[in-house]
């Protein structure tokens, strides 16, 4: 069980979003004459500090480059991120790059995050060594700590990544990342990559991780099952825009975005056979770099009325901690 | 469910599947036996290296030689022995009589042809059909599958189409020639969760209409759940249980398939801890004495470790291999 009220009863607000786009530019092509592509468009929440902030949506939504832009690791066309007071984008070279020690990532693809060429203790110790926490000498006992933590026995120190299994090479990443003791951790599809009996176990060890040393995560992906699972609140993206955002529970008992429903809804469950209900959506994701006008889902919603066309709607509270854009939900 | 012919269409007896490799012989699939009714949907489902794939390619004589080879056992469709036939014969089967569906569309489709003329190019092959003629059963056949406006799409290439156009495109083409067995080999997993929907219930929908018999490999316990009426769990090239959808998910059996149940995250009220299946996937290459998954069960017995446990039938059609229950 999460430690879901302790967490969210003491709301600190440890990072805050506002107003953050990331637009890329992109070459004209005869298929698709636009020169912007709003990855990011005008994204606003607030995660709190201890909580597991899920962020969910298909692929090319923005997802990825939302996380990296939070963590300044893409810089934002506009807006900013306030992470435990300090404005990131406001800082210095120097100041951001000691800022990172507070701030990690953990990379979807585990083999291709790995310096092939290192060992595993080389590569748990590289943040150390880049930000002068420890000596070589100090250090082995580090590593030795950290990899214990993530569940590898210490033996695999002086391996390559190639030795090791996806699931161990996940928990490489991980060890990586709370190397330097961090508050907040972007996990990017952390567990997508991953077979599901060790899925299962990076999740739990996550989920530990949070619990013992405090830590804070933003957990992009795009599986809603995954996300469900280890999330206090989840955000849905679509095409750049936040389209809901609400606590779990909330979500699962009353989603009230036309596109969370069929999100939850087009998911196969293990042991269901009521597939009656399910929400088929309408054709593909349209190209976002030519996004539709209006509210950017109304091409495939089945409710759209005229007004969806036209005018996009804003992120609004509508019960409590329960945001959706959506010009019909009440 | 229209499983009451009872009319084998396919048996598979006793397969074995191994490939050289610098360790040496790797047994991808081991003395596999199964059959597929005339109608029925069955699902493989497996971790990535259980042998579920090899098992899809062997049916279809897909197999790299060298590495790999079929060592043993028959494969038996329409009183033809498919391990042993001719490449000839395989030929003419493949895409007419048994098609398949590959997961990633945009490396199985031919990238310098146009998505129509890699259909028609089925139809002229094994129906004989002229250039003209097979265009235009393409364009049918693109309308059938949900493309819309089918004309023109026939002319564009595989990369202009978005993901699951392209395996709409694989679909049409598999369904072609109407095969009798369409081998889905993770149609869905590279999709997204909106359009992987679109998908199987354009599949449920064409299943309906064609007299087709479905294999559907896939490690999604959900899809399976929903598409299949008889499914194979597979684990390091065995088959470990073997049950209709239903009994499966309602009583498994082995401890695999049980940890395998339990550690699929799932959307329900009550949030708890997911249990996990200790350890990982043993490697392939190493020799294995006993039960494959001993050293991950949490149930092993000492027999466990020294003699490999049997298929044993538990109910009618309901097979574990697990030495819990013999």
């Amino acid at each position: 069980m999460m430690n879901q009220k302790g967490s969210l009863m003491n709301k600190e607000i440890l990072l805050s979003v506002n107003n953050l786009q990331k637009h890329f530019q992109i070459h004209k092509t005869k298929e698709s004459p636009y020169s912007v592509l709003k990855a990011v468009d005008n994204v606003n929440f607030d995660i709190y500090r201890g909580e597991t902030f899920g962020l969910v949506g298909e692929s090319g939504c923005g997802k990825s480059t939302l996380g990296r832009t939070i963590l300044h690791l893409v810089k934002p066309t506009s807006g900013n991120v306030i992470f435990d007071g300090i404005n990131i984008g406001s800082l210095s070279k120097k100041e951001l790059k000691s800022m990172r020690k507070k701030m990690q990532i953990v990379f979807q693809d585990p083999s291709s995050s790995l310096n092939p060429r290192k060992r595993i203790k080389d590569i748990v110790l590289e943040p150390m060594l880049i930000h002068k926490i420890f000596n070589k000498q100090t250090s082995e006992k580090r590593v030795d700590e950290l990899l214990e933590v993530v569940g590898l026995a210490s033996y695999y120190k002086t391996r390559y990544p190639h030795e090791l299994s996806g699931g161990q090479k996940q928990r490489v990443g991980i060890a990586r990342a709370i190397a330097l003791n961090p508050k907040f951790i972007v996990c990017d599809e952390a567990v997508s990559a991953l077979d599901v009996s060790v899925q299962a176990q990076v999740i739990n060890l996550l989920n530990d991780l949070r619990k013992e040393f405090n830590l804070t995560y933003l957990f992009i992906s795009h599986n809603l099952n995954v996300v469900y699972q280890i999330s206090n609140r989840v955000a849905v993206m679509y095409l750049g825009n936040i389209m809901e955002i609400a606590t779990y529970s909330e979500l699962y008992e009353s989603a009230m975005h036309p596109y969370t429903k069929a999100l939850l809804s087009s998911i196969p469950q293990v042991g269901t056979t009521s597939k009656n209900d399910r929400i088929l959506l309408k054709g593909d994701v349209p190209n976002p770099a030519n996004p539709p006008s209006g509210c950017k889902f109304h091409t495939r919603c089945s409710i759209a009325i005229d007004k969806c066309k036209s005018v996009t709607p804003e992120l609004k509270e509508l019960k409590d901690k329960h945001f959706v854009a959506c010009h019909l939900a009440k | 469910m229209r499983i009451n012919s009872k009319e084998t269409l396919l048996e598979v007896k006793n397969l074995s599947i191994q490939f050289k490799s610098e360790e040496g012989l790797v047994l991808a699939v081991n003395k596999m036996n199964f059959s597929l009714e005339k109608g029925e949907k069955l699902g493989i489902v497996g971790e990535s290296g259980s042998g579920k794939s090899v098992t899809s390619l062997a049916i279809m004589g897909l197999i790299p030689n060298p590495p790999g080879e079929i060592s043993s056992g028959e494969i038996i469709f329409e009183g033809l022995d498919l391990a042993k036939a001719s490449d000839a014969k395989m030929r003419k089967l493949r895409g007419n009589d048994i098609s398949m569906i590959f997961q990633e569309p945009m490396t199985s489709l031919n990238p310098i042809l146009t998505c129509g003329y890699q259909i028609a190019e089925t139809l002229m092959i094994h129906k004989n059909m002229k250039k003209k003629a097979a265009k235009e059963v393409a364009i049918k056949l693109l309308e059938s599958v949900g493309i819309p406006d089918p004309k023109t799409n026939a002319k564009s290439f595989p990369h202009q189409l978005s993901g699951g156009m392209r395996q709409r495109v694989m679909i049409s083409m598999a369904l072609a020639c109407e095969p009798k067995i369409l081998i889905a080999d993770e149609p869905t997993t590279a999709l997204d969760v909106t359009i992987q929907a679109q998908i199987l219930d354009l599949m449920n929908q064409l299943y309906n209409i064609h007299d087709t018999s479905i294999i559907l490999i896939t490690h999604d316990l959900g899809v399976v759940s929903e598409v299949c009426d008889k499914v194979i769990v597979m684990y390091t090239g065995h088959v470990v249980e073997q049950a209709y959808t239903e009994e499966l998910f309602n009583h498994p059996c082995h401890p695999y398939t049980k940890g395998l149940i339990k550690s699929i995250p799932t959307i329900t009220k009550e949030k708890h801890r997911l249990e996990e299946i200790k350890g990982m996937v043993p490697n392939p290459s190493e020799k294995k004495i006993g039960c494959s998954f001993c050293p991950r069960c949490d149930k092993a017995m000492n027999i466990c470790k020294e003699q490999e446990p049997g298929l044993y039938e538990l109910e009618e059609n309901h097979f574990v291999r697990c030495w819990l229950y013999k």
